[in-house]
């Protein structure tokens, strides 16, 4: 079949079914539903086939059909084939209600490798960078204006640097929960921890604000494209 | 001049008032059978109290005068070096000094019989030095009452009476109470009720009591009556009976001195209650007194229990006990009956069951085992707080909720959503209007005239970059995206591509490398060399793999070329010097996740070396990932998001502009947008203040 016509066959079923997709804005119907399945179904097949294509067949099948059963006991083998493939085979395991707790082995490894890995990144790439960037907005680089600088634009260092310290302690102590009980049992929080945390709630509110304004700038845009594409769509199959 | 004083205000008052000056109150009652005047203290010793006839002779007066004869005279209350009693007690005195007409000579009251039938001889010789003195302060009414609780006392056997153990025990700390006189102890109850002396053996009994009298030394210092009058006349409470119950007891109210009120415990009730003596308390002998307000109550129920005591005389061995209050609330109440009839033998029903089927008399377990009973005073006394009682009404309601039966409920009433359809029509008209711009002569949206700071570093950055070392391009992104992140990331790509960069192209999700492939097929139709490495599967990882050793995270790529699939992918033209990491020119990162911007910023900064690190973002990632970017040791080196800054991009780096359409259709449904939040809000504000002035 000539190419430009697999393109245009392409293209009227993405309009289909970007008009089943948008057909929700009347409610919930059938054409919605049978484009959701469709969009789950095809992503996890296509999924299945980079799997197979991207991770199974050349880290598991190849080494082996190269090398042959065989190469699994050399010293080359066992680290590189041998965990690999029994690793595997424990986790299909799973599978089983009876065998599943044979899966447990590569679940953990999987497991508590991923958490040590996102940890130490966590606390080298997040934690103290931006703990040393909120103690800087306060040094003196920023707290004294430079020889020959406008003061303009020391003191929009200056306040840019208060409000950064000023937003990160106070959204700090909105998540600090701790409180003092007094004699009556009642539990409360301190003035300083109360308005610190009140200050903080702001910063958050404004983060979150500015959030789901990105959010919605990326839908506005996306539905743009999308119209786009219809009109495109449209006019190609008019011929136009 | 002889001065009378007031029973109510204890003022002095002449003898011939009748009224008293300081308080109104009455000085001379209204009491038949004479004059009634008040005593004369001044004078000292007790005479013969004015307006008694000379042939009727005082008796008590006649006591006093003996014991003032054998014992000197009488000393007065400042003399004795006693304590001024109280105000009651005084008047009491008066009351009894000068009200009382006693039997005339020769004859003795009947109280004071049943004093000598107790053999209380000690207590008719308590006239003595204090002991008269005392007598003469206690009224009659009192002296008869203990007096015949003390024949009480002796006629029950101490062993038997629990309770009167108790009030000893109570008693223990008077000292005057703690041995009783030993003639007490030695004469048997019985015979002190049920052979009364004569009354010439009780005249030679009141006349040895008073031949005792001058012999002071050997008598007892107290008798066990004078100590326990003491002791009830210095305490506040105005009932004996309270005050021989142990310091414990609460006061008792004058309406429990009525014999019907009184609790008792069922297994010391007698058979027949009206063999119980009682108090023998005669209306006539209490017309004559001025009795506080709680005696006059008790004056007023004495004539119901009065008539009793005739047939009560007959059995006097058991006594109704009484008890007090804090016994009684510990007592088990039960709801059957608490004291049980005996019926005669040919009464009472025959066994029909058990071991002892067929005989009568036997004690029938069924008011006992079968019949329900009341709980104890203490188990019945359940004390439930505020809170306990909301808890317990919330699950009472729960219960009552889960017993109900659910009506079949109808199924929710179908709305139209106008609203939606509104704003989606108002969206759909907005984008789509912009395509009609020309053909209604109208300009569309000028381009962004404000450059952001960051644009201008990042395409300098870009541009330094020497195109000898491949740029890695991560397409971290599912197609929903596709529409914006095309269009944002489409300028980056245009600038590699446009400057000749070697690209490879990889993902960590599974749907990222046909984006990849669609995103470079212009270009490498164009003749840009791009090489998608595919999926790289693992997470952080397998990021922190790759950027440690690349060849051993990626085994196989995606869509190499024909000849190359079977090859290793690292081996195509452009990727064979890399071996890690830091061997790209070029590290961009196009996400619309904060979690994948942070995971490729946190595993890859260790082994990137000087690569720059670029992050093309989706609107709403920005936020959380401009720290990276602007932390003085910066993570990220460039971010680029957003329509308007990738057209500004496109405008610094000289790439051709997007269509114009796509960018006034943003244009105007984010001005619809801005809109329909404007008119949300007034809506939302309006109905705020419609509520609010509602009430």
């Amino acid at each position: 079949m000539p190419g430009p016509t697999l393109d245009f066959i392409g293209t009227i079923i993405a309009a289909l079914l970007t008009i089943m997709v948008l057909s929700y804005l009347i409610g919930d119907n059938a054409f919605f539903r049978l484009a959701s399945y469709l969009f789950v179904g095809v992503a996890s097949g296509y999924a299945g086939a980079i799997a197979w294509h991207n991770v199974i067949r050349p880290v598991l099948v190849d080494p082996l059909i190269r090398f042959g059963p065989s190469g699994l006991l050399t010293r080359e083998g066992v680290g590189t084939l041998l965990i690999p493939w029994i690793l595997s085979l424990l986790m299909l395991l799973k599978l089983s209600p009876r065998t599943t707790r044979f899966g447990g082995l590569p679940v953990a490894l999987v497991v508590g490798v991923g958490a040590a890995v996102v940890v130490g990144g966590g606390i080298t790439g997040t934690l103290l960078p931006q703990a040393l960037a909120a103690g800087e907005a306060l040094g003196p680089e920023t707290m004294i204006p430079a020889a020959g600088e406008p003061i303009a634009s020391w003191a929009e260092r200056l306040i840019s640097g208060l409000v950064l310290f000023l937003a990160t302690l106070s959204t700090l102590m909105y998540f600090r929960f701790g409180a003092r009980r007094e004699a009556t049992g009642r539990v409360h929080r301190s003035r300083f921890t109360q308005g610190m945390a009140y200050v903080g709630r702001i910063f958050i509110a404004l983060t979150f604000g500015v959030m789901y304004a990105g959010a919605m700038t990326a839908s506005i845009l996306i539905l743009a494209e999308r119209v786009q594409f219809l009109r495109h769509a449209v006019i190609g199959w008019m011929g136009g | 001049m002889p001065e009378v004083r007031c029973p109510m205000c204890s003022a002095p008052n002449p003898e011939t008032a009748d009224v008293c000056g300081e308080c109104g109150a009455r000085l001379k009652p209204l009491v038949a059978g004479g004059d009634l005047g008040l005593p004369h203290e001044e004078a000292g010793a007790p005479g013969p109290p004015p307006g008694v006839e000379d042939g009727e002779e005082d008796w008590l007066a006649r006591i006093r005068s003996q014991a003032l004869t054998s014992g000197g005279e009488e000393p007065t209350e400042e003399e004795s070096g006693e304590s001024p009693a109280p105000d009651w007690l005084g008047r009491l005195r008066e009351a009894d000094s000068g009200y009382e007409e006693g039997p005339p000579e020769g004859v003795l009251p009947e109280w004071m019989d049943e004093f000598i039938a107790a053999g209380d001889e000690s207590e008719a010789a308590a006239a003595e030095d204090e002991g008269l003195e005392q007598a003469e302060q206690v009224p009659e009414w009192l002296a008869r009452i203990r007096a015949k609780q003390a024949m009480q006392k002796a006629a029950i056997p101490e062993e038997e009476d629990w309770l009167e153990r108790l009030r000893h025990e109570g008693e223990a700390e008077i000292p005057a109470a703690e041995e009783p006189p030993s003639e007490i102890e030695a004469m048997p109850p019985s015979e002190a009720l049920e052979e009364p002396l004569p009354e010439p053996e009780a005249e030679e009994a009141v006349q040895e009591g008073l031949a005792a009298e001058a012999e002071p030394e050997t008598l007892p210092a107290e008798s066990p009556f004078f100590a326990e009058d003491l002791d009830a006349l210095t305490e506040e409470m105005p009932l004996p009976e309270v005050q021989e119950e142990g310091p414990e007891a609460p006061p008792l109210a004058p309406e429990d001195l009525e014999g019907e009120a009184l609790p008792h415990v069922p297994a010391l009730v007698p058979e027949d209650q009206s063999e119980v003596p009682l108090v023998e308390i005669g209306e006539s002998d209490l017309e004559g007194v001025e009795l506080p307000d709680w005696l006059e109550d008790l004056r007023a129920e004495i004539p119901v229990s009065a008539e009793e005591p005739e047939e009560e005389v007959e059995s006097p061995d058991l006594a109704p006990a009484t008890l007090p209050s804090w016994l009684e609330a510990m007592r088990p109440t039960d709801a059957f009956r608490p004291e049980i009839e005996i019926e005669r033998e040919e009464e009472q029903p025959v066994e029909s069951a058990g071991p002892l089927a067929g005989l009568r008399g036997v004690l029938m377990a069924e008011p006992v085992v079968a019949k329900p009973r009341m709980a104890t005073a203490a188990a019945a006394q359940l004390e439930v707080t505020e809170r306990q009682y909301a808890q317990a009404e919330l699950l009472q309601r729960l219960v009552d909720y889960e017993q109900q039966e659910m009506a079949p409920s109808e199924g929710p009433a179908m709305r139209i959503p106008f609203v939606r359809w509104a704003i989606s029509l108002v969206m759909l008209v907005a984008v789509l209007i912009p395509f009609s711009f020309e053909r209604m002569g109208m300009r569309g949206y000028p381009l962004p005239a404000s450059i952001s700071p960051d644009l201008a570093p990042l395409i300098q950055r870009i541009g330094d970059q020497p195109v000898d070392r491949p740029a890695l391009v991560v397409f971290d992104y599912t197609p929903g995206y596709t529409g914006e992140l095309s269009s944002v990331a489409g300028a980056v790509v245009g600038q590699l591509t446009q400057r000749g960069y070697p690209i490879a192209t990889l993902s960590t999700r599974p749907t990222g490398p046909p984006l990849a492939e669609r995103m470079f097929a212009e270009a490498a139709a164009a003749g840009a060399q791009v090489s998608h490495l595919g999926y790289l599967a693992g997470g952080p990882t397998a990021v922190q793999l790759f950027s440690i050793a690349p060849r051993d995270a990626v085994l196989s790529g995606f869509h190499l070329p024909r000849e190359g699939e079977e090859k290793d992918p690292w081996a195509i033209e452009g990727l064979r010097q890399v071996q890690r990491l830091s061997d790209f020119g070029l590290v961009v990162v196009i996400t619309a996740g904060t979690e994948t911007a942070r995971t490729w910023a946190e595993q890859t900064h260790p082994w990137i070396g000087d690569t720059p690190l670029i992050m093309v973002l989706s609107a709403g990632a920005e936020p959380l990932v401009r720290p990276y970017f602007e932390a003085a040791d910066r993570r990220v080196d460039g971010i680029l998001t957003g329509l308007p800054s990738a057209v500004s991009y496109r405008q610094l780096s000289g790439q051709p502009q997007l269509a114009a359409s796509q960018w006034n259709a943003f244009g105007t449904g984010m001005l619809a947008a801005q809109l329909i939040l404007l008119a949300g809000g007034a809506y939302g504000f309006i109905s705020w203040l419609i509520r609010r002035a509602q009430g």
